[in-house]
């Protein structure tokens, strides 16, 4: 598999256009869905995507094997996406801060308020409205399956912090998704 | 055990990472704690329902879109020819591969051009010596039927996909459009000329194959250029190439 994924990624640098296609074709969907999930829009997604193998591209010489090739292109579609998010809060500084902000979560409820049976179109959209921050994570650990240990080491964030993204995350989907239900 | 201290920890306890001692405390506490026992049963649900998320493919278009910024990197052009595999100007997909279609299309234009100088070379030399021995006669400013019938023809056609191309051509690549649609005003002009000196020899042979060659040449063209458009709109490389290396000569 190394083997294979470092004369893949050589034939790449060399500009093999076929090897290109293929690294594009072996892994532009689950990048892709990632990305989908995490920047909350096609649109974004797409443009991340073609930045992410534009990237990839430019990396290709330090691509050592210590990891699938797969594995190397995740972190650097997460590091890239999470940085583009980061400049866009820094924008919209103000839109976020609602959800980090401590006691900015909805109130607890004595009883469940989101519906049994979740639409996948509420459920997409109730993702796409979590601020940048939380959604990561939740995505990365809900979506994705890491561990918060493994989502902490992507996001360069304490294993706490992780559990605490991905906590307020729930939290404001459930609020997200009991309005969707009404 | 109270609420506030076990809150974070439902999420583990969802996820059925706590151990099992931790695990079974907080059992005990949802069990008898409606509010607890409520974010439960939300956060199973929301886990539940990301499973059944469906998954997101890329749009075609981000390939083609990425292969154009591929083929602008400098980079690129800094590998030696010698090393690749494919190089990167023959790619058979992305901006670059448009470049066999300009060629293909100034092709086009070179050999529509090359025919017409051709006949107009000879015609204007036959043309100069039968004006000077039998100058046309009066009415004779009109192509003959069977001219004007079979240019109907290519005419309907021609309508017909150049209506395809202004509407659609957009999906084109604008370096490419702006080759196809300076290759098309050429051929338009040899047509001119061509139907020009047809109204004033209409029995020149030379001058009516000259143009339904010129007619032939439009219509295939505008052929290519909306066969091009429907696979790059459909995303489809592998069509666009096939399609550029047919107008290859």
């Amino acid at each position: 598999m190394r083997a294979a994924d470092l004369d893949l990624a050589q034939r790449c640098q060399e500009g093999d256009a076929a090897a290109f296609e293929e690294l594009y074709r072996a892994h532009s969907s689950r990048l892709y869905n990632l990305l989908f999930r995490m920047a909350g829009s096609a649109q974004d997604a797409e443009d991340l995507l073609q930045e992410v193998f534009l990237h990839a591209y430019r990396k290709l010489a330090s691509f050592r094997g210590e990891s699938t090739l797969g594995t190397w292109l995740y972190r650097l579609a997460v590091n890239h996406c999470l940085d583009v998010l980061r400049g866009r809060q820094t924008k919209m500084r103000r839109s976020t801060d609602s959800l980090d902000e401590e006691g900015a979560l909805e109130p607890a409820a004595a009883m469940p308020l989101v519906p049994t049976a979740i639409s996948r179109l509420d459920l997409d959209r109730a993702i796409a409205k979590l601020p940048d921050g939380c959604r990561a994570a939740f995505v990365l650990h809900d979506v994705e399956g890491f561990e918060h240990h493994e989502v902490a080491s992507l996001l360069g964030i304490s294993q706490g912090t992780s559990k605490s993204q991905v906590h307020k995350a729930r939290l404001k989907l459930r609020a997200l998704l009991s309005g969707a239900a009404r | 055990m109270n609420c506030h201290e076990i809150e974070l920890e439902l999420g583990d306890y969802v996820d059925g990472t706590l151990a099992p001692a931790r695990a079974s405390a907080v059992a005990s506490h949802v069990n008898t704690c409606v509010r607890c026992g409520a974010l439960v049963a939300d956060f199973t649900a929301i886990r539940g329902a990301v499973r059944t998320l469906e998954p997101q493919m890329p749009a075609a278009h981000v390939w083609t879109h990425l292969a154009a910024m591929l083929a602008q990197e400098q980079h690129v052009a800094a590998v030696e020819p010698a090393q690749r595999t494919m190089p990167w100007w023959r790619l058979a997909t992305g901006a670059l591969a448009w470049k066999p279609l300009a060629a293909a299309a100034a092709m086009v234009v070179l050999l529509t051009g090359a025919t017409w100088v051709a006949w107009h070379d000879a015609s204007t030399r036959v043309g100069s010596y039968q004006r000077a021995s039998t100058p046309p006669a009066q009415g004779e400013t009109t192509l003959a039927p069977e001219v004007q019938l079979a240019e109907q023809g290519y005419s309907t056609a021609i309508g017909d996909l150049e209506k395809v191309t202004q509407e659609q051509g957009g999906s084109l690549d604008p370096e490419t459009a702006k080759v196809m649609k300076a290759n098309l005003a050429v051929i338009d002009q040899a047509i001119g000329q061509s139907r020009e000196a047809l109204k004033t020899e209409p029995a020149n042979s030379t001058a009516r194959e000259s143009l339904f060659d010129a007619l032939r040449s439009k219509v295939q063209l505008l052929q290519d250029t909306v066969a091009l458009i429907n696979e790059m709109r459909k995303g489809n490389q592998e069509g666009a190439a096939r399609i550029m290396s047919g107008m290859n000569p």
